[in-house]
């Protein structure tokens, strides 16, 4: 998906790029636009493999994410410190019938856990699954204040 | 039994405070923009005085319409276990609070509004920042009345939870902390404040010699006070004048900042809630409850290590606001501690936690080799720039400066996980810690470079609802069980965590 939506405009934007200075519109060297285009495409051409290692998990207690290729990461927030959950798809997500999932604790502007790509109906589900979590906790954590 | 009483107004008076907050507001945010107008509208009147004067007075009384409408447009209403308040001019808002949602209250009291008896009441919830409630200009018993009954009938739920202790909430108040006059001193030279009076005083100055350039007067006067000055002053003795007399000013600004912000301050603590007094020209009624304090973050810099104190905050949920002279609203704030004050407070805000026998470790000296790279990359293309300009030299005696720094940071960075509590550490000539109980944390992230991951070492991420704290460049065995720990904390824990 992150490649796709990259790569449809490096690999446009490359050739544009390359076209103009070979016709001598901009006054560069084609081997320089099309160094330029390279590094500048760098973090479009990872995509593939950095979404290869893009993985989440769902725990009884947590929700984990981790991703990485370089520069690895794992991030955990517990199910009962979830505030509120976002699922959200732009156009170009839409067509491929995904969403990314956002959880958000409390007290912050960002969202804490994000999960990218993610099948639109798994989305919905996990979604589900995380709320009705927390509807059972707070019943519970409820219940026992009300005994104590 | 209460029934639903009517909607009323504030008081009209309130009308001064909002146009004195807007005024505040307008200068404190960005005070260089404000004085380009004012230089601006000053060269104009020498041109149209007439044109200039119409356009003040519409201004004026457009404001003072405006002022009229948003009073008579805010009503509020309280009920049994609700607070509404409708406000808005063109837009009509409505906000209703329930009373069990409350998170503080606070009462203030400026010097304008004092003579009236009146007050400015706000009520915070536990939600966001645009969840709040003021209402400014209601009779100051009203007010303590109002606080009391949102406190009360927050106080029945919480009784429960890992607090317990006190079965009273409203026990008699005990004293804990008062400052001296010469305490407050002390924390206006000390305290990060001092920045801030500098900030402004660079905007301020940015502003100034803008309008120079562009008046077109240049630095003429200056050059002339050059010129008349005897031989024996160098320009480099001028600078360093400069330099120290803007120190001065701006650390009298900081002092008569904290005299102004902190007089008269009172500490007290009644069941689980601390309330705090304290304020010179608007006094302020702060109160926090134990179990709502995040995290506590106690803070020494250079000066203040100079004289043995340090500065305490009790943080509760919200974002961390940038250190401002008034201090954010929704923390506490004990300025200028001697050890022993220190110690009296901490073992009522950190219960059971031994502070003066905490064991810390340090983080790997590979912490100072990205840090020493990117200041030895500049320095490199400082002295090629000298090189290639044929520049002075002195700037290569600069050298040793940052990698001493450094050096020094890296000391100061640690962690200590004790009990629940974990404390971490920085600094730099001074040094500040960072403490919170492992359940208040609420995302744990641990992540790591792929040289970090080579000998073995990872970064430990956490936020709380308070803020976001790193623990750089500990063994990544360390940082796989302080997340372990932290999780284990936060989802064993019944207790309420925000």
């Amino acid at each position: 998906m992150v490649l796709i939506s990259g790569a449809g405009f490096w690999l446009f934007a490359g050739v544009v790029g390359l076209a103009l200075a070979l016709m001598g519109v901009i006054p560069l060297q084609p081997a320089l636009v099309l160094g330029l285009w390279l590094v500048l495409g760098i973090p479009t051409f990872l995509g593939y493999p950095s979404a290869r290692v893009k993985r989440y998990a769902v725990r009884e207690q947590d929700l984990l994410f981790h991703e990485g290729l370089l520069w690895k990461s794992t991030t955990v927030i517990p199910r009962n410190r979830i505030q509120h959950i976002e699922t959200e798809n732009g156009p170009v997500e839409r067509w491929f019938g995904l969403v990314t999932l956002k959880c958000y604790g409390a007290g912050g502007q960002q969202a804490d856990l994000v999960i990218p790509g993610l099948n639109e109906a798994l989305g919905e589900q996990l979604r589900q699954h995380l709320l009705d979590q927390q509807a059972d906790d707070q019943a519970g954590t409820e219940g026992d204040n009300g005994d104590a | 039994m209460h029934e639903v009483s009517d909607w009323s107004r504030v008081s009209p008076l309130s009308m001064i405070h909002q146009g004195i907050a807007f005024i505040r507001q307008l200068a404190g945010t960005n005070p260089g923009p404000l004085l380009g107008l004012l230089a601006g509208a000053y060269a104009f009147a020498q041109r149209s005085p007439l044109m200039l004067v119409t356009t003040a007075v519409t201004l004026l009384a457009a404001g003072l319409v405006l002022l009229v409408l948003a009073w008579l447009r805010f009503q509020y209403r309280v009920s049994a276990d609700t607070i509404q308040v409708q406000q808005g001019i063109f837009t009509r808002q409505s906000l209703t609070l329930e009373f069990d949602r409350i998170q503080n209250v606070r009462i203030e009291t400026p010097i304008y509004l004092r003579p009236f008896g009146l007050a400015r009441l706000s009520i915070e919830s536990a939600g966001s920042s645009s969840e709040e409630v003021h209402l400014p200009g209601i009779p100051t018993a009203h007010a303590e009345t109002l606080r009391d009954r949102a406190l009360a009938s927050h106080a029945d739920m919480d009784t429960d939870g890992d607090s317990g202790s006190q079965p009273e909430a409203e026990s008699a108040p005990q004293h804990l902390l008062s400052r001296r006059p010469s305490d407050l001193v002390i924390y206006g030279i000390s305290s990060p404040a001092i920045l801030w009076g500098g900030a402004i005083l660079a905007s301020i100055l940015g502003a100034i010699t803008r309008r120079m350039e562009e008046a077109g007067s240049d630095l003429e006067p200056l050059r002339a006070l050059a010129e008349r000055l005897p031989d024996s002053v160098s320009p480099g003795w001028l600078v360093a004048a400069g330099i120290i007399t803007l120190l001065g000013i701006m650390t009298l600004f900081s002092i008569v900042m904290a005299l102004v912000r902190y007089h008269g301050y009172r500490l007290e603590k009644a069941g689980d809630r601390y309330r705090l007094h304290s304020g010179l020209i608007t006094r302020r009624e702060q109160g926090l409850r134990q179990y709502r304090i995040q995290h506590v973050r106690l803070a020494q810099s250079l000066v203040a290590r100079l004289f043995g104190r340090h500065h305490l905050t009790c943080h509760q949920i919200g974002m961390m606001q940038p250190d401002q002279p008034e201090g954010g609203g929704n923390r506490l704030m004990a300025p200028a501690l001697t050890p022993k004050e220190q110690q009296q407070l901490l073992a009522h805000l950190l219960p059971g936690l031994p502070w003066q026998t905490l064991s810390f470790s340090g983080v790997s000296w590979r912490y100072m080799l990205p840090r020493l790279a990117f200041w030895g990359g500049l320095w490199l293309a400082a002295v090629l720039g000298a090189l290639h300009q044929d520049a002075s030299f002195w700037i290569l005696a600069t050298a040793p400066v940052p990698p001493a720094l450094i050096w020094l940071n890296w000391r100061r960075q640690g962690w200590c996980l004790n009990g629940e509590y974990l404390i971490l550490r920085g600094g730099l000539f001074g040094c500040h810690y960072t403490v919170f109980a492992g359940f208040r944390a609420q995302t744990v992230r641990v992540y790591d470079s792929f040289l970090q991951r080579r000998v073995g070492l990872a970064n430990l991420a956490t936020r709380l609802g308070s803020g976001g704290f790193l623990l750089p460049f500990i063994r990544w065995h360390d940082a796989e069980m302080l997340m372990d720990e932290l999780l284990y904390r936060m989802e064993t824990s019944n207790a309420p965590w925000l």
